[in-house]
């Protein structure tokens, strides 16, 4: 079997389960909708500083929803010792990764459908730059969060205080992401300024993380 | 590597399992050929699942040599000889039996023949009934028939059976003892632990108890009398 069908399989899995139980959705979207909305009543963007504010709170809303997402991605298979299994089997440890961290911006991408014309509203504001590269930086944003959360979901899967853990290892390391998708998003909101520089920083840094990532995940799962 | 070991569907030679300061296993050396069933006994704590887990790759032993069919690493080959049926199901709540085999069925590469297979499986060991059902809505002895199945899934050639017999019915369990006579008559290696030993007598050809992670007792099966003599602790 190839890397890519094990992945896709992993994949399916995943979505087929959600579908079933919908339970990450939900999260998901609870808890985002929530900063948005509580953030919808403190302010309202005039000028153009405010604007740049809000891309901020649309990340932050993000990164509940990544958090969540994460946070759930190993438990199940944590439950029955799925991982166990997977590991039983001939398939490759970061195939079955990869998979995960497709299956996760997956939800991630579902869950900005709803969210981004849900903050364009709540917000009253409109993209004055360009969209189209502001969605590729969506794309590479959650790509740049789900990599090394589902990293580390991995690793602390079978820690007590995983819930703790989680964000505690993913946001500083995620700091440099973060700053180019909240600075790309105000690019793209302003209609002011130059995306490009915080799309390569992005590619630089999904890149490298990604292949790090690929490379030490035998290790954590044999570890687990 | 000697050939008589090579030619054993799994080896243990002096292994020992600590977790921190607790002993799980203790210089336990046996060795299982194709075509023969060895009983893995001795009460709780005794490091019979640990002694699958570690067989299976699943955890790596502290000192000593495991060798599957002369492997010493668990490369994707391997893997595929060796099927586990663990406490744990092993399935996924929120998908049928079917898909849960179907899942399997596609990580372990079986192609065209996974629907045979799955069918198959899921006849012998008698779960073709609930095939459809969620493995959430399914009582611990129809998982465990299911469970049986994912293990066998692959066809492999080395069986670790953990409590195989527990939680099911009479009609399960003699249907879960015939399965075993004939896959040995198929020429698998299989290791079975349960507590239930009379459910094992008269087909076991050899036995392995445990006592706190020790050998207490090793009755070898006939290919493996010169292979490996484990230290036999003293009774006390």
């Amino acid at each position: 079997m190839s890397y890519w069908t094990t992945a896709m399989r992993i994949v399916a899995k995943d979505l087929l389960s959600e579908a079933r139980t919908r339970e990450m959705t939900n999260a998901v979207l609870f808890f985002a909708l929530l900063v948005l909305v509580l953030f919808s009543f403190s302010f309202q963007p005039a000028s153009d500083e405010e604007r740049r504010l809000a891309s901020g709170v649309l990340w932050i809303a993000f990164l509940f929803a990544g958090v969540s997402v994460l946070d759930r991605s190993f438990l199940r298979e944590r439950v029955n010792d799925c991982l166990d299994a997977l590991r039983l089997t001939p398939a490759s440890a970061s195939a079955l990764f990869l998979g995960k961290c497709v299956a996760n911006v997956l939800f991630l991408l579902l869950a900005a459908v709803i969210l981004v014309p849900l903050f364009l509203v709540f917000f009253d504001l409109s993209f004055r730059g360009d969209v189209g590269a502001w969605l590729l930086v969506l794309g590479l944003g959650m790509w740049a969060l789900v990599v090394n959360g589902t990293f580390f979901a991995a690793m602390t899967t079978n820690v007590r205080s995983r819930e703790l853990l989680l964000p505690l290892l993913l946001l500083p390391i995620s700091v440099p992401a973060l700053i180019a998708v909240v600075e790309a998003t105000a690019v793209a909101l302003l209609g002011e300024g130059a995306m490009r520089v915080w799309i390569q920083v992005l590619i630089a840094f999904d890149a490298i993380y990604t292949t790090l990532a690929l490379l030490l995940f035998e290790t954590v799962v044999e570890g687990t | 590597m000697s050939e008589t070991l090579g030619s054993k569907a799994l080896v243990f030679e002096g292994v020992c399992k600590t977790f921190g300061e607790t002993v799980a296993l203790w210089q336990v050396s046996f060795a299982l050929g194709p075509g023969e069933i060895v009983a893995l006994t001795g009460g709780n704590g005794a490091g019979k699942s640990t002694l699958l887990r570690v067989a299976a790759f699943l955890l790596k032993p502290t000192s000593g040599r495991v060798l599957v069919f002369g492997q010493l690493r668990p490369t994707p080959d391997v893997k595929r000889r060796i099927g586990l049926l663990a406490h744990a199901s092993f399935l996924y709540e929120d998908l049928s039996a079917e898909e849960n085999l179907r899942f399997y069925a596609a990580l372990y590469a079986l192609g065209r023949e996974a629907e045979e297979r799955i069918a198959r499986v899921l006849q012998e060991v008698g779960a073709e009934d609930f095939r459809h059902r969620p493995v959430r809505t399914l009582s611990h002895g129809m998982r465990k028939r299911v469970s049986l199945a994912r293990a066998v899934l692959s066809d492999p050639d080395l069986l670790l059976l953990d409590e195989p017999f527990s939680g099911l019915d009479v009609a399960s369990v003699e249907r879960t003892r015939a399965l075993i006579v004939e896959w040995r008559r198929r020429g698998k290696a299989l290791l079975v632990t349960t507590h239930q030993t009379e459910l094992l007598e008269g087909i076991a050809d050899g036995e392995l108890v445990l006592d706190r992670g020790r050998v207490r007792s090793w009755r070898a099966p006939a290919s493996c009398r010169s292979a490996v003599s484990p230290p036999v602790m003293e009774r006390a």
